[in-house]
C-alpha cells in the first residue's frame, strides 16, 4: 500500500534519512522502532507527503505520491501526530468533523456527523462529544484526534484502500488506553487498513505489529517479523542497551527485559 | 450504533444550525439598526421610512414616506457614502482580523500585525510632511494621501511576507516576528516625521492616525469598495481551511488542503482590503481585534459563522462609533479611533484577565 525506495533526506549538512526503503502492506501493522534521532518521524513525514525527499520515491496504492492531488491523498492516508493543540476552544465533535474536510461537498453534513459519532465510539470518546477540546487531558485529546483521523479515512469502499500513520500514538496514554489504541489499529488492519506506527515500546511492538523496522542513524538496521527482528544482538546494536528476551508467560513470543 | 444515538446526533446538528442562524440573524439585525441610525441621525434627521423611500426612488419605485429635496441631498451626498465607507471599513477590519487570527493561530492578531497599518501610516505621514513629489504629483490632490497610504501598506506587507518566505514556504511564526519588526521600524519613521512636522501638519497627522470617516464622497468611496469587497465576499469561503488551521499547519496539510497557496491568497486579500480601508479612513484600531473575539465568545471558533457574523458586527460597531464621533463634540468631529479604542481597550483587558483566570484560549 505504501512503498518508499531509496529515500534520502538532508537538513543542511546532516543526513536525516540515508537511502531508506520501506514497505507497509494492506492489512498489516508495521512498527517503526529506534532511538531518538534515528529518523523515524522524518520517515513518517516523507510517507505522509509533508516532507519531500532529496532523492527516492514514495508511492501510495501503487501510484507515486506526486501524482495524487492533496485531497485524494487525504482520503487515503491520515496521520495521528504525537500531540495536537488547538488555538481556540473547539468542541470535540467539531474537531472530529474536521476529519471530514477532504469530503467537503461529497457527503452531507448529517452523514458526516453520523460518521464522526461512529468514529468517536470506536476511539472510546462518544461521551466527550459536547466537551471543549482544550479542557481535555492529553490522553483524551489524543483519543479525540484518533477519532478525527478515523473519520478522515471513513470511505464508502471500506478501509482497504487507506493507510493510517501513527507517530508515537501511545506516549500520552495510560497502559489501558495504549493497549486499547493498538488493539483498535490491529482490528482495523483486520479489515484491510494499512497501519504504520512509530513506537518506543519494544514489547508493544512485539505484541501488536506484524512487521517491524528498526532504525539507527538514518538507516534501516533490521526489519522483519517482530520475533526475528527484535533479537538481543540487534537491540544492543540499535539502542546500545543489553537485553534478554524471556518467554512471555501467557502468549507465544518473547518479552524484552533490559539487563544492566 | 443505536437509533437513540443517531437521534441525538441529528438533534445536536439541528441545535448547532439553529444557533448559527440566530447569531447571523442577530448580527444582521444589529447592522440594519446601526445603518438606519447612522444614516438618519444628525443635524437633519431622516427617518427609516424616508431612507427607504429615497433608496426606492433611485430604483424608480415610489414608497409612501415623503421627504424634502434637502433631506434627499443630505442622505445621498453626505450620509450614504459615509455609511457605506463605515460599513465597508468595519466589515473589512473584522473579516481580516478573524481570518488572520485563524491563520496565525494567534488570538492577538489583527490587520496591523502584518504591517499594513504602520506601513500605510508611515507613507501617509511622509506624504503630509514632505508633500507629494514623484508619481504622487500626477494624482489628484484629494487622492494623494490615500494612494500613498495604500502603497505604503502593501509595501510593508510585501516586506513582511518576503522575510517570512523561503523556498515557497511562508513561515507563520517568522511572519509574526517580521511584522513586529516592521511595525517598530515604521513607528520610528513616524516618530521622526512627527518631530520634523509643523503645527498644521501635526494636526492633520494626528487626525489621520486616529481615523475618521469624514469627507468621503462617492468618488473616494469607489476605489475603496473595489479593493475591499473581494475580501468581504471571498474570505468567508475559506472557513473550512481556517477551521483546519486551528489544528496546526501540518494537520491542515494532512487533511488535504493546499496550505501554501491558500495562505498566500488570504494574506493578499487581507492586505489589499485592509490597505484600502486604512488609506481611506486612517488607522481605526481594535475593531479587527475585538469583534472576532466577541463573536467567538457567543458562537464558538468555527469560521463558518465567525466570518459573516464578524463582518456584520464590525460594520455595526463602526457605524455606531461614527454616530458618536460626529455628534459628541459638535460642531467639531471626534476621531473615530478614540471611540473604538475606548470600547476596545477595556474589553481587551477583560479578555486578558479572563485568560489569566484560566478560561482562556489554550
Amino acid at each position: 500500500m505504501i512503498e518508499a525506495s531509496d529515500i534520502v533526506v538532508r537538513a543542511g549538512s546532516a543526513v536525516l534519512l540515508d537511502r531508506v526503503s520501506f514497505e507497509a502492506r494492506s492489512g498489516r501493522v508495521t512498527a517503526v522502532l529506534g532511538p531518538n534521532g534515528a529518523g523515524k518521524s522524518t520517515l513518517l513525514k516523507v510517507l505522509a507527503g509533508s516532507l519531500a525527499p532529496a532523492a527516492g520515491s514514495v508511492s501510495l496504492g501503487g501510484r507515486p505520491l506526486s501524482q495524487w492531488t492533496r485531497r485524494e491523498t487525504a482520503k487515503r492516508r491520515a496521520i495521528l501526530s504525537q500531540r495536537t493543540d488547538l488555538t481556540f476552544p473547539f468542541s470535540v465533535i467539531d474537531v472530529v468533523l474536521l476529519g471530514r474536510s477532504p469530503y467537503a461537498g461529497e457527503t452531507g453534513r448529517a452523514k458526516d456527523t453520523e460518521i464522526a459519532f461512529r468514529c468517536m465510539e470506536m476511539a472510546g470518546v462518544p461521551h466527550l462529544a459536547a466537551r471543549t477540546y482544550t479542557t481535555l487531558s492529553g490522553g483524551e485529546q489524543q483519543r479525540v484526534q484518533l477519532a478525527r483521523v478515523l473519520a478522515q479515512l471513513h470511505r464508502p469502499d471500506g478501509v482497504g484502500q487507506a493507510a493510517l500513520l501513527l507517530d508515537e500514538p501511545t506516549s500520552s496514554l495510560d497502559i489501558a488506553h495504549q493497549h486499547g489504541m493498538l488493539a483498535l489499529a490491529r482490528s482495523l488492519a483486520g479489515d484491510g487498513l494499512t497501519v504504520v506506527a512509530v513506537l518506543h515500546d519494544l514489547n508493544l511492538a512485539a505484541m501488536f505489529a506484524d512487521e517491524v523496522y528498526l532504525m539507527k542513524s538514518a538507516r534501516v538496521a533490521a526489519y522483519g517479523p517482530p520475533q526475528e527482528a527484535i533479537a538481543p544482538e540487534t537491540i544492543e546494536d540499535v539502542f546500545g542497551v543489553r537485553v534478554r528476551i524471556v518467554p512471555h508467560p501467557d502468549r507465544p513470543g518473547g518479552y524484552v527485559l533490559p539487563i544492566h | 450504533m443505536g437509533a437513540s444515538l443517531s437521534l441525538d446526533v441529528q438533534r445536536a446538528a439541528g441545535d448547532r444550525r439553529r444557533g448559527r442562524a440566530r447569531l447571523l440573524a442577530g448580527a444582521a439585525g444589529l447592522f440594519a439598526v446601526s445603518f438606519f441610525l447612522s444614516a438618519g441621525y444628525g443635524a437633519v434627521t431622516i427617518t427609516p421610512g424616508q431612507i427607504l423611500s429615497i433608496l426606492a426612488a433611485q430604483a424608480g419605485i415610489s414608497l409612501p414616506w415623503s421627504y424634502t429635496s434637502a433631506e434627499e441631498t443630505v442622505f445621498l451626498a453626505i450620509r450614504l457614502p459615509r455609511v457605506c465607507l463605515g460599513a465597508l471599513a468595519g466589515g473589512v477590519l473584522a473579516a481580516c482580523g478573524a481570518s488572520l487570527q485563524g491563520l496565525f493561530r494567534n488570538p492577538l492578531a489583527d490587520p496591523a500585525l502584518i504591517g499594513v497599518s504602520s506601513g500605510a501610516a508611515l507613507a501617509a505621514v511622509a506624504c503630509i510632511v514632505l508633500g507629494s513629489g514623484g508619481i504622487l504629483a500626477h494624482v489628484g490632490a484629494e487622492y494623494r494621501l490615500p494612494v500613498a497610504a495604500f502603497i505604503g501598506g502593501l509595501a510593508a506587507v510585501w516586506l513582511v511576507n518576503r522575510m517570512a518566505t523561503q523556498n515557497g514556504h511562508t513561515d507563520i511564526a517568522t511572519m509574526l516576528l517580521a511584522g513586529v519588526a516592521i511595525n517598530a521600524i515604521c513607528g520610528a519613521g513616524i516618530g521622526a516625521f512627527v518631530f520634523a512636522s509643523d503645527d498644521q501638519q501635526l494636526r492633520q497627522l494626528n487626525f489621520w492616525m486616529l481615523g475618521s470617516l469624514g469627507g468621503v464622497t462617492w468618488g473616494k468611496l469607489l476605489p475603496v469598495a473595489v479593493l475591499a469587497l473581494p475580501a468581504i465576499l471571498l474570505l468567508p469561503a475559506f472557513a473550512r481551511f481556517l477551521d483546519a488551521m486551528l489544528l496546526g499547519e501540518s494537520e491542515t496539510l494532512y487533511l488535504g488542503f493546499e496550505v501554501e497557496r491558500t495562505k498566500k491568497i488570504i494574506i493578499a486579500l487581507a492586505a489589499v482590503a485592509a490597505g484600502a480601508s486604512v488609506s481611506a479612513t486612517g488607522i481605526i484600531g481594535f475593531i479587527g481585534l475585538v469583534v472576532p473575539h466577541v463573536i467567538r465568545l457567543l458562537a464558538g471558533p468555527g469560521h463558518r459563522a465567525l466570518l459573516p457574523a464578524s463582518i456584520m458586527a464590525g460594520a455595526a460597531l463602526m457605524l455606531t462609533a461614527d454616530i458618536f464621533a460626529r455628534t459628541l463634540v459638535l460642531p467639531a468631529e471626534l476621531p473615530i479611533g478614540i471611540l473604538t479604542a475606548c470600547v476596545g481597550g477595556p474589553f481587551f483587558i477583560w479578555l486578558l484577565v479572563r485568560r489569566v483566570g484560566g478560561g482562556g484560549w489554550s
